[in-house]
């Protein structure tokens, strides 16, 4: 038997793809929470016998979620983090008469396993209760990963230190603020135009009484000779460790790079994607109206120039020198693991 | 024992008041000299001021504090010249009291032995006089302070005009204080020193134009600036009179100091300023001793013009053609900023006929860009504008960077405008080759490592509304105008004598005396 998507769910889900699109819902934490809200009504209400048919809804969901939102990661990371979820409650389901869970998966294990393809199709009792339990504990670990991000922030910043962040980043803002309730130190902004993102994180800061100077991009380098760290947020990590992240993080990295300055990438688990892309290809990048580049009263200008407003940059892994995330804090090299404990390698391709 | 009582204390100044009113009157001051120690003490109180007095009108300066003493504010304000400093008022305050004091206690001492009084006592006496004076000074203090807020200095129309200016931007700069960065605190110029420069002085008018737009950065560019100052230098040397038995070279030499210091404090000189003066200075001292004005003129007009000519112009000329050279057919040319060189060697090579595109990357908050965008579109060449922070993603696509500079340092670091090394680095990690373009007369033997010691601050209002940061003593925006980009960073100089690597500049400028002096 082959379920279908009933019409409540596929309209719901319909008005958050309009809502995602039309960005009456922003930022990457707050998309990712509305999906995992999403899938949970999804396990609830949706009919659904075995896991194998609850797995293919959600993976229905979850191309056109990928296809409609192709930049929306975050989204796309819940879907995969959910299937995951489901896996695991089912394999735990179906093992617990046989032997204990050996959550580590050793390369012993694997060699010497029988090779049966569970195809999920078994009818397992209380899977939904399960999954539901499992879906919930993960939403609080959703809640509390800025929080656990933030909690960090006196193990990396020390007294008067210059740190050196740019554009808005509702993680790094609320990281420094934590630090600044003990540590006084000053923080550089960088402006990031023409979005001029900056404006709005060098005010908060202040407002925090944090000694915040915001800089236009081009002193950028010039000040990085005194700057003790750079801590930024992102879009989304790359399966490789690389940042989507906005434009002008790049240059950042690299004047960090040149000065030895180490480089902060704050993001929740959330923000891990499975995908390897990087700058050139189709998928990566964004552009908004370029209006704010060029502007339009320029005239004669506009119509015969090239303008681009990209939104995001990529900044590759070795320019990246420490993520922290709510589990902690981990060296680029290490994200694929971190892909490997949080994704189930049958979802890469939904 | 330890302090007088309160009525004690103004008896004494009731005696003060007296002894006041009596020299006022012109009494003779030995009068009742053998009387009590308060007497003498008026008495030798006023023998100071009176020295004090003719001190003042001697050398014309400042009352000392020590006639503060008595309440004659009135007269005090007629002693006062007009050109009173507070700094010198300061430092008579400081100094003045300790020497009367002494001189009381010497009196004091005499006193003693006649009125036969006890050292405690009149120590204690002493002390609660002290006391007195401090409080009295205090008070007198505070008085002036209102009394200058009030009327001011009475002096020339003029000068209270300047000064009242110095005032209103000394209380700016104060309740700006906290929106100076730490690191950057040499960089900000004190605007009061410029204001009061201009009036009074004989600076040439056409320099005195050229020094606001300096300051409002109509004239910008370090080429543009060395010629707008180059000819605006051979107007003052028309208009230049030599003094009578006084040498031609001296005489403008003096002159071309004076207006170097104005326009520095309009904005701090451009090396390739500096350069240029260091020539005309060099020329200037080549010149015979008995020549005439005319004979000068027009020698060092000459001396201005080949440097025009020689300097700019035909290594402009030089530096396309050798740039020319290596841009070939189909190339994509990636620019930073506006550079009148770069400008030059991008419509000199497409009116060769090469086909190329070309990338400007521009950036706040002077947007330079976009000049050089306007008359390269003028000019039919195929454009792309783009922001700085889409440097990254805009540089794969080009294959060659080509820079101006303001200047280069000796050590092989480039001066530039600020986001030059950001476009370096960035074409750096993507393999592509860095040029710097740079006519040989913008060389410096200064040597720099960082944008900090030796910069220019830009206009921070262009960077982000006043009202949202003025009222916010935690937030402080910043712009650097300038910045030295590492010579690793750059792949080669083309200067108008060949193409070098930036380390190359020692070299160059160890040549080049000799060639810009045989002019």
């Amino acid at each position: 038997m082959v379920s279908e998507i009933s019409e409540s769910f596929s309209k719901t889900f319909k008005q958050l793809i309009r809502d995602i699109k039309m960005q009456k819902l922003d930022g990457s934490y707050n998309v990712a929470v509305a999906v995992v809200n999403l899938f949970r009504d999804l396990v609830l209400h949706e009919k659904w016998n075995t896991a194998k048919d609850l797995i293919f809804l959600m993976k229905t969901c979850g191309k056109l979620l990928a296809k409609e939102l192709p930049l929306q990661t975050s989204a796309e990371n819940m879907i995969r983090r959910m299937l995951k979820i489901v896996r695991d409650e089912y394999t735990t389901a179906c093992n617990e008469q046989q032997e204990e869970l050996d959550i580590q998966e050793s390369l012993h294990k694997i060699v010497t396993s029988e090779e049966e393809i569970d195809d999920y199709s078994k009818t397992v009792a209380e899977l939904k209760e399960s999954i539901l339990d499992h879906i919930n504990e993960f939403h609080m670990e959703l809640e509390t990963s800025i929080e656990n991000i933030t909690k960090e922030a006196i193990k990396h910043i020390h007294t008067s230190e210059i740190i050196l962040t740019i554009g808005k980043s509702a993680i790094v803002e609320s990281f420094l603020k934590e630090a600044a309730r003990y540590r006084k130190f000053d923080v550089i902004v960088c402006e990031c135009s023409p979005l001029k993102y900056g404006q709005d994180m060098a005010i908060s800061l202040s407002n925090s009484k944090i000694s915040t100077t915001l800089i236009a991009d081009s002193s950028m380098f010039g000040i990085m000779g005194r700057v003790n760290k750079v801590i930024i947020g992102t879009h989304t990590v790359m399966a490789n460790g690389g940042l989507r992240a906005i434009s002008g993080t790049h240059a950042v990295a690299l004047a960090a790079k040149y000065y030895s300055v180490p480089v902060i990438v704050l993001a929740g688990l959330y923000k891990l994607s499975s995908q390897y892309l990087h700058s050139h290809e189709d998928n990566f990048n964004q552009f908004t109206s370029p209006e704010s580049v060029l502007s339009y009263s320029e005239g004669v200008l506009t119509s015969s120039v090239h303008v681009y407003n990209p939104m995001f940059d990529y900044v590759p892994p070795e320019l990246v020198t420490l993520f922290i995330s709510n589990a902690g804090g981990h060296a680029p090299s290490y994200v694929y693991r971190l892909l490997s404990e949080m994704y189930h390698q049958d979802d890469n391709d939904l | 024992m330890e302090e007088k009582s309160r009525e004690e204390i103004l008896a004494e100044r009731k005696l003060r008041k007296v002894a006041k009113q009596a020299k006022k009157k012109g009494l003779p001051k030995t009068q009742n000299e053998s009387q009590s120690t308060e007497n003498t003490e008026i008495d030798c109180a006023r023998e100071n001021f009176d020295k004090l007095k003719i001190s003042v009108a001697s050398k014309v300066e400042v009352p000392p504090s020590d006639s503060k003493k008595f309440p004659v504010s009135s007269e005090v304000r007629e002693i006062r010249p007009a050109n009173v400093q507070k700094s010198v008022t300061a430092k008579e305050e400081k100094s003045t009291p300790s020497t009367t004091e002494r001189k009381t206690e010497e009196k004091n001492n005499e006193i003693n032995s006649d009125s036969g009084k006890s050292k405690a006592q009149l120590r204690a006496e002493r002390r609660a006089k002290q006391e007195a004076q401090r409080a009295l000074k205090v008070q007198k203090k505070n008085d002036e302070k209102v009394v200058e807020k009030k009327e001011k200095i009475p002096a020339k129309v003029d000068t209270k005009k300047v000064s009242s200016k110095v005032k209103v931007i000394d209380k700016v700069t104060k309740s700006n204080d906290h929106h100076k960065i730490k690191l950057f605190c040499h960089l900000h110029r004190n605007a009061s020193i410029e204001e009061p420069n201009i009036i009074n002085s004989d600076i040439h008018k056409a320099v005195i134009k050229l020094g606001v737009q300096y300051k409002n950065k109509v004239i910008i560019g370090s080429n543009a600036r060395v010629i707008a100052l180059l000819n605006a230098l051979k107007q003052v040397l028309s208009d230049h009179k030599t003094p009578a038995e006084k040498d031609f070279s001296r005489g403008f030499e003096l002159v071309l100091a004076q207006i170097m210091i104005f326009l520095n404090n309009c904005r701090s000189s451009s090396v390739s300023m500096i350069n240029a003066v260091k020539f005309l200075k060099s020329s200037l001292s080549q010149l015979p001793n008995n020549i005439t004005d005319h004979e000068a003129q027009i020698k060092l007009r000459e001396v201005i013009d080949d440097y025009i000519k020689e300097q700019i112009d035909k290594a402009g000329e030089a530096i396309c053609m050798m740039v020319r050279n290596k841009i070939s057919e189909d190339d994509v040319i990636l620019t930073f900023g506006y550079s009148s060189l770069i400008e030059r060697i991008l419509l000199e090579s497409h009116h060769v006929g090469i086909k190329f595109r070309v990338i400007i990357v521009d950036a706040g908050p002077l947007y330079e860009g976009k000049e050089l965008l306007r008359r390269l579109v003028k000019n039919k060449l195929d454009c792309i504008y783009v922001l700085l922070s889409a440097a990254s993603y805009i540089m794969k696509e080009a294959n060659k960077v080509l820079l101006g500079a303001h200047a280069l340092l000796t050590n092989g670091y480039v001066m530039s405008r600020a986001g030059s090394s950001q476009v370096a680095l960035i074409a750096k990690s993507y393999n592509v080759p860095v040029l710097v373009c740079c006519e040989t007369h913008k060389f410096s033997e200064r040597v720099q490592t960082d944008a900090f010691v030796h910069n220019e601050l830009g206009d921070s209002e262009q960077l982000m509304e006043g009202d949202k940061w003025k009222n916010n003593q935690y937030l402080t925006p910043l712009t650097l105008m300038y910045e030295v980009t590492p010579s690793d960073l750059v792949t080669a100089v083309v200067t108008e004598l060949a193409i070098l690597p930036c380390t190359s500049v020692p070299v160059v400028l160890r040549v080049k005396p000799a060639s810009s002096t045989s002019l």
